[in-house]
């Protein structure tokens, strides 16, 4: 049987050569990493990765909830406070710091998930993001109104711990740390995204009615998925706590969570890289910006554009033009191919059969 | 599995939508196992209204009262999806896709919502794969074989419709409610359309079939039993030759579908 032709596009869909892939891409930034270290040449980007990794996390956790099942949401500052807070609660307890990750995407999770349960038996994916909304600016009000959360001044003197023996005291240790944690983040999401549960909360956010027409049960998909995105924001907060050995209220604003969702628009909700890799460049403009004389009213003007060049030329931000461009170009090449044999030989051609029965 | 035998009943089935407008009232019917019965009725009568219903799509845009049987087991309370898994399968009067997917993806999905257990949701999708030997009858048919691997975004309204009826068709339902499957078609499509359902119901001897249909060729051709809507009733219920044979309804409806 003839195979069908698929262009491979692992950028938007992770295949089966994924953990060579992901173990790659940590060995060769953790080599650039450690080389920048000691050759001393500090240009800044292990520190700039070590920032950029748990924003980047948590971009995908709105893409995770947004373009792989249709749930717009603005509460996810709320698990990823979560995650900060468990790491900063259990400041004193002597936590590998690697359970406490564990822990905080349990409860960033959990959270999320019974949030979902909740408020989708009963309403619409509108009154779901207006009640995301709800309930992050609550938590911001109340978490700066109770003194278990070191109101507006936060929570200092977190520690990074150790790792099998190694002190993630300095910058790279801890800059690696943060890779391998993001990667197996990564390989989990990557498991959800190319399986049939990936699949349908695709299809739920593309057309919800028509998916449950089918007999998909798009409620369960949905309120699992976004338990898998506030377990993804929960780790997001853990480390970014333990980077900063601080954690405050602040993460449960509009701010923090708008930025990512541009971020996560820029790169494309739908991919699986999109977000990362939208976020990634968000902060690599961010921080070429900083030195120059625009300032932050130039950082939002750069935002507030980026967004509707995204809106208007590639509504599925860049991994989705880049997607749509490959597919165009690879149509027009085969039918030049096309052409090209028909011309050489007057035989009238079979029509391409793809997948035969089994 | 004895024919005859009812699998499905809506018994005094209203439909009131937010705006205060009564689409469906007091809509009685039943269907017997591998019976394939039209729904005639002018523009506006309510057709689609009573198909939603039954399939539970209206649940946030209206009421619905009434009782409703599937193989004897009420549904009026069920969700869409829990229906659609006890043996509803339909498809729309403008076809309900998914804008990106490859026509593939729609299989895979319908394989997904004809599958029982956990691994179905566990089971990594490909982005191809081979067909089952019912899938790709049924592709065949439909002459979907050439766009498997197309996104569906890149087909043209006549193609969609087949691709949304080759997905509901691989959820293998028992029951199957057709929404104009041929508006918008040539005569020669819609030719095809027939032949397409006759040879679905010489596959599957236990399907049984509600037709919403303007064209009454493909009536004709495909139903043994035809309702006629009008307004939210059903003013007349017989076999195709009765309801054309009714003054009220050749009034009402078929003068200006004469020949249609
Ligand atoms: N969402 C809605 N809200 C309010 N009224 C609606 C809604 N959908 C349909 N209606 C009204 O209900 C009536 C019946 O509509 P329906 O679509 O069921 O008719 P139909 O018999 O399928 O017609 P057609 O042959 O045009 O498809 C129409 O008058 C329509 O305007
Ligand atoms: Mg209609």
């Amino acid at each position: 049987m003839s195979r069908p032709v698929v262009p491979s596009r692992w950028w938007a869909h992770p295949g089966e050569s994924l953990w060579v892939r992901m173990v790659l891409i940590v060995v060769v930034a953790g080599l650039y990493v450690a080389w920048i270290d000691n050759v001393g040449v500090n240009t800044g980007l292990g520190s700039v990765l070590m920032l950029i990794i748990p924003g980047a996390l948590f971009a995908l956790a709105m893409g995770v909830s947004y373009g792989w099942c249709g749930l717009v949401t603005f509460g996810q500052g709320a698990f990823f406070s979560m995650g900060g807070f468990t790491a900063a609660l259990l400041r004193e307890k002597e936590l590998s710091p690697l359970s406490v990750v564990v822990l905080g995407g349990v409860v960033g999770g959990f959270a999320a998930w019974v949030f979902a349960a909740l408020v989708l038996r009963r309403s619409t994916s509108l009154w779901f993001a207006m009640l995301t909304l709800a309930f992050g600016q609550f938590l911001f009000e109340y978490g700066n109104k109770s003194s278990h959360f070191g109101g507006p001044d936060g929570i200092a003197g977190i520690p990074r711990g150790s790792v099998f023996g190694q002190d993630l005291l300095m910058q790279w240790p801890f800059t690696i740390y943060s890779l391998i944690v993001a990667t197996v983040v990564m390989l989990v999401l990557a498991v959800v995204y190319v399986s049939g549960f990936g699949m349908v909360g695709r299809a739920a956010r593309l057309n919800s009615q028509r998916a449950e027409a089918l007999g998909l049960n798009v409620v369960m998909i949905q309120v699992t998925m976004f338990g898998v995105s506030g377990a993804v924001a929960g780790v997001a907060g853990v480390l970014l706590a333990q980077q900063q050995s601080f954690f405050s209220t602040g993460y449960l604003g509009l701010q923090f969570a708008g930025a990512a969702i541009v971020a996560a628009m820029i790169g494309g909700v739908n991919s699986y890289w999109g977000p990362l890799i939208g976020f990634t460049i968000l902060a690599l403009a961010q921080n070429q910006l900083a030195g120059s004389t625009l300032g932050s009213v130039g950082w939002d003007l750069v935002l507030g554009v980026g967004v509707v060049i995204i809106v208007l030329l590639a509504p599925d931000g860049l991994m989705g033009g880049l997607d749509s461009a490959r597919r165009s170009l690879g149509r027009r090449m085969t039918r030049r191919a096309r052409v090209d044999r028909r011309r050489e030989s007057s035989e009238p051609r079979a029509p391409e059969a793809v997948g035969e029965g089994s | 599995m004895t024919a005859g035998e009812e699998v499905l009943a809506v018994s005094d089935l209203d439909v009131r939508y937010r705006s205060g407008f009564q689409a469906v009232s007091g809509v009685s019917l039943s269907l017997a196992r591998n019976e394939r019965l039209a729904v005639i009725g002018p523009n506006g009568a309510g057709k689609t209204s009573l198909v939603s219903a039954i399939c539970g799509d209206l649940r946030r845009k209206a009421s619905v009262t009434g009782d409703l049987r599937i193989e004897g087991r009420s549904v009026a309370r069920r969700r869409p999806h829990v229906r659609a898994r006890m043996g509803l399968g339909r498809t729309y009067q403008v076809a309900q896709v998914f804008p990106g997917m490859t026509v593939l993806e729609h299989l895979a999905l319908a394989r997904i919502a004809r599958r029982r257990g956990v691994g179905r949701w566990l089971r990594e999708v490909k982005s191809e794969f081979e067909l089952t030997d019912a899938e790709a009858k049924v592709i065949d048919l439909l002459g979907l074989r050439k766009v498997l691997t197309q996104r569906v975004s890149q087909l043209g309204q006549g193609d969609l419709k087949l691709v949304e009826l080759a997905a509901t068709l691989c959820a293998e339902p028992q029951i199957l409610l057709l929404d104009e499957p041929t508006a918008g078609m040539g005569s020669r499509e819609a030719e095809n359309v027939c032949e397409v359902i006759e040879t679905i119901v010489a596959l599957r001897p236990s399907l049984s079939i509600i037709l919403i249909e303007h064209n009454m060729d493909v009536v004709f051709r495909v139903a043994q039993r035809a309702i006629v809507m009008h307004q939210g009733r059903v003013i007349a219920d017989g076999t195709p030759d009765d309801v054309r044979a009714d003054s009220e309804v050749r009034a009402l409806y078929l003068g200006y579908h004469a020949g249609a």
